[in-house]
């Protein structure tokens, strides 16, 4: 599996969630996008979450938003047509409840035009059987990408996803905890520079996979991306820094 | 939507924090209630920084703080603005009333100017202390009298933290609905990551009309259009 199966115009993608349900009118680093993908889409609409918030830690922050999205298809209703003409490659990133849910909503988007991978985001706490059937469930005509948060990258489900025909491991944003101001925790995604060497740690043991791996978080430096394409990764995404848009 | 570089030029350090001036061109300086982003290569900022301005739109712009503790004179920034909806002040408007809530008062010194400019009596009614820009001719009330404020005014205009909104309202009772025919606008503070690129939803406000997003539709919203727990 390269980047051409996979009809990517170049290596360089977004993390999703970084921008939206459509391709942005601005790409805001000088390398070029080679993909586009969504914001998490849930087959039900979701609301924000009620203590939604962003944390800054020394190197990163925490964010905490609970994934807010109309439902897939009023999300289809507003930007389908914005897919089909969009000049870069769309992929949908999905977030189903169940294994019916992934099944129902890849069918769905198998018809859409411009959508040419199904990104997986799992919900946390499956087990390693139900990470599987969510998996195989979700695998339909499109390229399927799993996302795995790079804490979880020794669980045993990961190293049995190449029985299903999956095209691909994006090595996303882990999970973590901080207090805020009034002493509460908050519970969410982690960003940001700090985050590479686990990155790291998880893309080179999951090479004997022999899936092919996209490295999706921790990369705020033009010689760490570089690095990562030259030690085998597929492609990379890209998140706070499309939000800094600034690539030192 | 201009995005330029532009250099920070002066730090001051202000009771509610580091404020700066920073020279930019003029296309990106936002207006009242409005707001910047502005990015550096410091590695441990991992986010870009919200900026809003405390000058009129022909000066060197002085933003109000808190800026990042690590800015220093000659920092390079990348700026990304003018972003957002900000106050809309009435021409008529001849008694603005300004309500800083545990948040700082320079917020609202450039919409104090605009309001002098066009003639109208300013007062000020903030938890934290007046900014030391603040205009003489700016009357200032202890928080105690926001009640007064609010009866006295024509327009009012507040700043506060999502958070704090709801004790906002409950301070300010009943006597928003009583004056109907007041206009007042509130800008929410709270933290915009994505500006708008992401619509990643941390900013999400409920409004009478629904979901919206503070960094997209505000930050400044009519008051009336709130719910009672944004
Ligand atoms: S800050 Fe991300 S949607 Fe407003």
């Amino acid at each position: 599996m390269g980047i051409q199966d996979l009809m990517l115009k170049s290596p360089y993608l977004n993390a999703a969630s970084m921008f939206g349900f459509a391709p942005p009118s601005h790409w805001p680093l000088d390398l070029p996008p080679g993909a586009f993908i969504t914001h998490p889409i849930s087959l039900k609409p979701r609301a924000p979450a009620e203590n939604r918030t962003v944390l800054q830690f020394a190197g990163g922050f925490l964010l905490h938003t609970g994934l807010p999205n109309p439902g897939l298809f009023a999300t289809l209703k507003q930007f389908a047509r914005r897919w089909a003409r969009s000049p870069l490659p769309v992929w949908v990133h999905i977030i189903p409840s169940s294994p019916a849910e992934a099944a129902q909503m890849v069918a769905h988007l198998e018809n859409i035009e411009g959508v040419t991978a199904i990104e997986l985001g799992l919900p946390p706490g499956l087990t390693d059987d139900e990470n599987l059937r969510m998996i195989e469930a979700a695998c339909g005509e499109l390229p399927l990408l799993v996302s795995l948060p790079v804490d979880r990258y020794r669980e045993a489900w990961v190293f049995q996803t190449g029985k299903s025909p999956v095209s691909g491991l994006i090595l996303s944003a882990p999970r973590g905890v901080l207090f805020r101001t009034d002493r509460t925790l908050v519970e969410g995604r982690l960003y940001g520079p700090a985050l590479f060497p686990q990155m790291l740690a998880a893309f080179h043991a999951l090479r004997s996979t022999g899936l092919p791996l996209i490295v999706g978080c921790g990369l705020y430096r033009h010689a760490d991306v570089e690095a990562v394409l030259a030690s085998g990764a597929l492609a990379v995404q890209f998140d706070g820094a499309l939000w800094k848009g600034l690539l030192p | 939507m201009p995005i330029v570089n532009g250099t920070l030029l002066e730090i001051r350090f202000t009771e509610s924090g580091l404020a700066g001036l920073v020279d930019c061109p003029r296309a990106v300086r936002p207006g009242p209630g409005q707001y910047l982003i502005a990015s550096s290569q410091r590695e441990e900022e991992a986010l870009p920084v919200t900026l809003f301005s405390m000058s009129l739109p022909d000066e060197p712009l002085q933003v109000s703080p808190p800026l990042p503790a690590g800015w220093y004179p000659g920092l390079t920034l990348r700026l990304r603005g003018p972003l957002g909806h900000g106050f809309t002040l009435p021409r008529e408007a001849r008694r603005v009333a300004l309500v800083a809530y545990q948040s700082p008062a320079g917020l609202l010194l450039s919409l104090t100017r605009f309001a002098l400019k066009q003639g109208a009596a300013v007062t000020l009614c903030s938890t934290f202390p007046p900014p030391p820009a603040l205009p003489e001719e700016v009357e200032v009330l202890p928080f105690s009298q926001l009640k007064e404020a609010v009866a006295w005014a024509d327009y009012l205009a507040a700043a506060f933290a999502r958070e704090h909104y709801a004790e906002l309202r409950q301070l300010l009772g009943n006597h928003l609905q009583e004056r109907a025919s007041l206009s007042a606008e509130g800008l929410i503070l709270t933290p915009m990551p994505c500006a708008g690129l992401g619509s990643c939803g941390v900013c999400a406000v409920h409004t009478r009309a629904g979901w919206k997003h503070i960094c997209l539709d505000g930050p400044v919203f009519s008051l009336r259009s709130l719910e009672e727990a944004p």
